[in-house]
């Protein structure tokens, strides 16, 4: 290196050109995603000595820095992982939101419209018209109750299946390409001088970062070799050093075909844990909770809904009789079908082996959409509802009962329960879905318009004890009505009440018992399982209440009540159910019970909107506290520009001006 | 602070982007005309929606109850009215027959207007509606409200069915009136006699039911119902032989010989009491077949036109004796003429008894004796308060001849009870009338209080759902100048760059 004027030209002429290098590098980079604004820094050389001091012979490059804010970049990838979060669970379930609002696929019309013909059934129950009309609209609120479904549990789940998979996809790639990246720098850092950082290779990582918050909310960990340590959760490694460890999609305990993230504890075992409750932040997280706080609870609720409205119209058209005279048939599939009872249990994958259970529907008005764990201790079935209250304990007695056939009512949930197949062991584990399917097993199955029930039976009740003026209703009829209660001569039981009203028994005309004593279950709905009569009893009972039901078309003995094809009492009931509340305890009608469901996705989405928009902010907020220390201003850039320029023909001067002193000297010797 | 350039440009673009879905936000309110889009836009607001459009549904149902009660119950109003002029017109009729002036022919003419008229009655009874159906058939829309029975009776086929429509919140309305309960139901001035078959009988033979035709008879009788009619064995070839029981199975006299039975031939009627029943001439009735007529104090205001009909023919104006079953002579009265009417004649039935010596005495239907003991060999005629019989034969001590009134005087008698019944059946339809009128005002009520709720309704509803339109245009004036504002603003800033000077 030449020393004196000319050196120190030369070093100014270096730095000059360094400085030019990093402004074109930043301005190049200007757009860069995760680029952070490259500076250099200069300090002037220590000269020749001189006297006392130091004679100057110019500068030296001493470092090249990004500009980063450590605290900044955190406060980044933090409210991105909200914002991705929340903007993920918000369009999930706005989805729904959507879906439920319009007038095309959501509920009301249909189901307006379908009270609509029943109204027109009541006014002309002669009219074939009036009851085909019924009849292709209960087909229509099946067939919207089936899209919804379709709709929801089908194609929304699977394409969250799909995102699931295709984050855990995308974590993994980035995870390793971190690990890559921690090897390199750690590299780097070894052999290159202090102030002279990998940076590129830095941004590059932090981009990475930044991705994967995306996604899910990670914690790092710096350590001194320059390598970053990335967990989840509540520490889950995902990558250490040059090490990644990938998360891998399993399928539920239960539901198969609902996905659920694991990961290997360490690298040297297939065994996997599942990790997806400790997951925060991220879209891969969102996804999860829209999953179960949104759309499953709307399928639950939905199903509620449409086994409630299949149950009471096909009820309710049990108790009449149709245009032939015939006892009505359902016009909804029956709720407890076969097939249907038996889907409502799920397995856990970790039983011995399976067992199955029939659950029936029992009671709409109590029917609730929540989903239940149950759990077997070896000698107890236990039933616990959501929030992990017991609901119902079965002994080793209930379960003989349940295993023989026997349904047993579970608690106050609606629902009764009965063993298909009982292999139980120690250990078990099950999830009770009353409803989850109820919206895609609806099926409008009345075909002829002759079949709408629109008359009353024939049948009378008669009260001929009854102390404290409890009522006693017809619930539903399973039988054919038009034999029972035959064959007696003057076809009609009596129904009484025990002294206590604990129990109750079924009598034919002469006395001969037909049916019980049977316990009086706390809903008082009594059925009487030889003829087919279920009851509801309304009131508090006091004790020995006796009933008569009647024929009144009873040929020689009551010929006071024959059907007639102007009755149309039967088809006024179902037309009552468009305000009467038969769900929810009572507190609820069919639509206000849509309008609640409606309300409650509308006010999860709002939520999800509101925090989206919130995390929007807070994150625009940090980004630009991070761009105004990393960002590349063009406006600086240019000014750089121009102060590297100048420098450098200043230092281009100094060089000319030693040329000509160098000159001066020449001229003047010769 | 530091600006880093891409910085600038993406919040830029994210600030126009937020303007840009102002103006969009504002603009689909407008075209929209609703401020509520989706649920979650206001999840309480949709909720309301909800309910208050489910309760306009409801009302739009309650209004479209309400026009097809209002026309049935106009329908069954009109038919009603058209009955009563029939009624009005029928009492005329029967007014105008008892008429002294009346002559055989002059009451033909009018039984063959009641004929019309009750044929009339009849239609109207079995009025269909548009749909075929029966409308006073009750519940049994698609049986003929009324059909004749074997012996030209109508007989009511519907049942008490009374149809309901909601017409608003837990309030029904009668869309219909069942016959039942207006056309049959009359008060009866006599009595009907409705006949039950024995389960046992052997033919398939049946029995007219009875109606009273001579209502003196009627009125004198002291037998207690229910009467059983039965055929029994005895009588010839071609005839078969009846009696009738009262309820203790004391024999009832049947007409004209007051005898325990009677041989008859099938399809004859036979009269007691002054009840008529018919027999049916196929398939005739056999021995050993019973009936039971059960008395009911009500009656069908088409068998009262049917009666008046019958009551027509009833023309001779000459008194009628016959012998009784039980007389030794076969001696018989003729004529029967009143030739001089007694200051104190009255119209009854009388007995006449033969006594010994040629002595005759003669007893009014109460039993008084008003003639007699008289001699009758003289003129060989029987005489009192100016009625004379002449005697063919010679009749013997111990004879006993029934005297009937005047077949005139017997319509007069019955024209009396059966206008009363007429009467009854106007009031009893009137009545079913101003029910129809009262429903037909209820329903008015309802109307105007459904049409009422659904404007208040609808204002509720358009106040949470639509827009207010000079806000929304406000709101897109607003959002539309901000858009403008941050383009151009931008548009300017953007084009500040050092680089430009270099």
């Amino acid at each position: 290196m030449a020393t004196g004027i000319l050196g120190t030209g030369i070093s100014g002429l270096a730095a000059a050109q360094y400085g030019l290098d990093i402004t074109g590098h930043n301005i190049a980079n200007v757009s860069t995603a995760g680029y952070s604004r490259q500076t250099i820094e200069t300090e002037s050389t220590v000269g020749i000595a001189f006297k006392s001091t130091y004679l100057g012979n110019g500068t030296t490059l001493s470092a090249i820095e990004r500009s980063f804010n450590e605290y900044s970049f955190q406060e980044v990838i933090y409210n991105k992982s909200q914002y991705e979060y929340n903007y993920s669970s918000y369009s999930n379930a706005s989805r729904i939101d959507n879906l439920l609002a319009d007038a095309d696929t959501g509920i009301t019309v249909s189901f307006e419209e379908m009270f609509d013909s029943i109204n027109g059934i009541a006014e002309e129950p002669t009219i074939i018209s009036a009851r085909n009309v019924l009849v292709s609209n209960s087909e229509t609120v099946a067939n919207r109750f089936n899209t919804l479904f379709e709709e929801v549990a089908v194609q929304q789940l699977g394409s969250i299946n799909e995102e699931i998979e295709t984050s855990v996809d995308v974590i993994n790639s980035i995870t390793e390409e971190l690990a890559f990246l921690n090897n390199q720098i750690q590299i780097e850092q070894g052999i290159s001088d202090d102030g002279f950082e990998p940076n590129d290779l830095l941004d590059k990582r932090d981009l990475l970062l930044t991705n994967l918050s995306e996604l899910i909310q990670v914690n790092t960990i710096e350590l001194d070799d320059g390598t970053l340590n990335v967990t989840v959760g509540n520490g889950i490694t995902l990558v250490t050093g040059s090490v990644q460890i990938p998360l891998s999609v399993e399928r539920n305990e239960y539901d198969n075909t609902q996905l659920e993230i694991a990961i290997s504890p360490n690298t040297d075992t297939e065994v996997k844990a599942i990790i997806t409750s400790q997951l925060e932040g991220g879209s891969l997280t969102g996804l999860f909770d829209s999953r179960d706080n949104v759309v499953i609870p709307a399928i639950n609720e939905l199903g509620k809904l449409a086994i409630a409205i299949a149950d009471n119209f096909n009820r309710q058209q049990s108790l009449g009789l149709d245009l032939n005279g015939d006892a009505g048939e359902n016009i909804f599939e029956d709720i407890n079908e076969a097939q249907t009872v038996l889907s409502r249990t799920l397995n856990s994958s970790n039983n011995t082996d399976e067992s199955t259970f029939e659950i029936y529907i029992r009671n709409t008005e109590q029917l609730s959409s929540e989903e239940f764990d149950m759990e077997y201790d070896g000698t107890n079935l236990d039933i616990f509802d959501s929030n992990g209250d017991l609901v119902q304990q079965f002994t080793p007695a209930d379960i003989a009962t349940m295993s023989a056939g026997t349904p047993i009512i579970v608690g106050e949930t609606g629902i009764t329960m009965a063993i298909d197949t009982d292999n139980l062991t120690a250990g078990d584990s099950f999830k009770i879905r009353p409803t989850y399917y109820g919206a895609s097993a609806i099926e409008g199955i009345i075909e002829e318009p002759e079949l709408v029930a629109a008359a009353g039976n024939s049948l009378y009740i008669e009260e001929v004890s009854n102390l404290n003026n409890v009522t006693l209703s017809l619930y539903e009829i399973t039988g054919d009505s038009t034999t029972a209660p035959g064959p007696l001569p003057d076809d009609s039981i009596s129904i009484e009440i025990d002294a206590t009203g604990t129990t109750y028994q079924v009598l034919d005309s002469v006395g001969t018992l037909i049916s019980g004593p049977l316990d009086i279950p706390d809903d008082q709905i009594i059925d009487d399982p030889v003829t087919g009569f279920r009851f509801k009893i309304e009131g508090t009972l006091a004790g020995n209440e006796v009933f008569t039901v009647t024929h009144g078309d009873n040929p020689g003995v009551d010929e006071t009540k024959a059907f007639g094809p102007g009755d149309n009492t039967n088809i006024l009931s179902m037309l009552g159910f468009q305000s009467e509340r038969l769900m929810d305890n009572g507190t609820n009608s069919f639509s206000e019970a849509y309008a609640d469901l409606v309300t409650i996705i509308g006010v999860e989405t709002q939520s999800r909107a509101v925090s989206t928009d919130s995390f929007s902010t807070l994150l625009a907020g940090a980004e630009q506290r991070l761009a105004s220390v990393q960002g590349v201003n063009l406006d600086e850039e240019a000014a750089n520009l121009i102060q590297y320029q100048q420098s450098y023909a200043a230092s281009a001067r100094i060089i000319t001006v030693a040329q000509e002193i160098f000159n001066t000297l020449l001229s003047a010797a010769a | 602070m530091r600006i880093a350039t891409a910085n600038y440009f993406a919040r830029s673009l994210a600030n126009l982007q937020d303007r840009q879905s102002s103006v969009d936000r504002a603009q689909m309110e407008l075209s929209t005309g609703k401020q509520i889009i989706l649920p979650s836009d206001d999840p309480t607001g949709a909720n309301s929606i909800l309910r208050l459009s489910k309760e306009i549904d409801i009302s739009n149902r309650y209004v479209d109850a309400q026009d097809s009660a209002e026309r049935y119950n106009l329908t069954t109003e009109s038919t009603l009215s058209s009955m009563t002029d029939i009624i009005f017109r029928a009492e005329e009729l029967l007014i105008q027959s008892v008429n002294g002036t009346m002559d055989a022919s002059s009451l033909s003419a009018i039984a063959a207007e009641l004929q019309q008229r009750l044929d009339q009655f009849y239609a109207l009874a079995n009025t269909t509606n548009a749909n075929g159906d029966y409308i006073f058939s009750g519940y049994q829309t698609d049986t003929t409200t009324y059909e004749t029975d074997d012996f030209g009776y109508t007989e009511y086929q519907g049942d008490d069915g009374q149809r309901e429509v909601l017409i608003a919140a837990g309030f029904q309305v009668e869309l219909n009136d069942p016959g039942s309960q207006f056309l049959e139901n009359v008060p009866s001035e006599t009595a009907s006699y409705l006949p039950t078959a024995n389960a046992a009988n052997i033919s398939n033979s049946s029995i007219s039911m009875g109606l009273v035709t001579h209502q003196a008879e009627y009125e004198n009788a002291t037998h207690s119902t229910p009467y059983t009619v039965n055929f029994i064995a005895g009588a010839a070839a071609g005839e078969v032989r009846v009696e009738v029981l009262d309820s203790l199975g004391v024999a009832v006299p049947l007409e004209p010989n007051k005898a325990g039975f009677i041989d008859i031939a099938p399809g004859d009627s036979i009269e007691f009491n002054g009840i008529e029943v018919s027999t049916q001439d196929n398939p005739e009735p056999v021995a050993g077949d019973s009936f039971e007529l059960e008395e009911s104090s009500e009656t069908s205001i088409m068998w009262t036109l049917q009666r008046a009909i019958d009551a027509m023919s009833y023309t001779s104006s000459s008194y009628v004796a016959s012998s009784d079953d039980a007389n030794t002579s076969t001696a018989v009265l003729a004529g029967g003429s009143i030739s001089d009417a007694d200051n104190d004649y009255l119209v009854d039935d009388f007995t006449v008894n033969i006594l010994a010596g040629g002595l005759y005495e003669v007893y009014n239907s109460s039993g008084d004796l008003i003639e007699g003991p008289s001699d009758y060999t003289a003129s060989s005629q029987i005489s009192f308060e100016g009625v004379e019989f002449d005697i063919a034969g010679t009749p013997d001590p111990g004879d006993v001849f029934h005297i009937d009134r005047p077949d005139s005087d017997v319509r007069t008698d019955l024209v009396g009870s059966l206008l009363t019944e007429l009467s009854s059946g106007l009031t009893s339809i009137d009545a079913t009338r101003s029910e129809i009128g009262a429903r037909l005002n209820v329903i008015e009520v309802e109307m105007s209080a459904q049409y009422r709720f659904q404007e208040i309704t609808v204002t509720a509803l358009a106040n949470i759902e639509e827009i207010d339109i000079y806000a929304a245009v406000t709101n897109l004036e607003t959002a539309t100048v901000g858009l403008q504002a941050a383009q151009q603003s931008f548009a300017k800033v953007q084009s500040l760059s050092l680089f430009n000077y270099l």
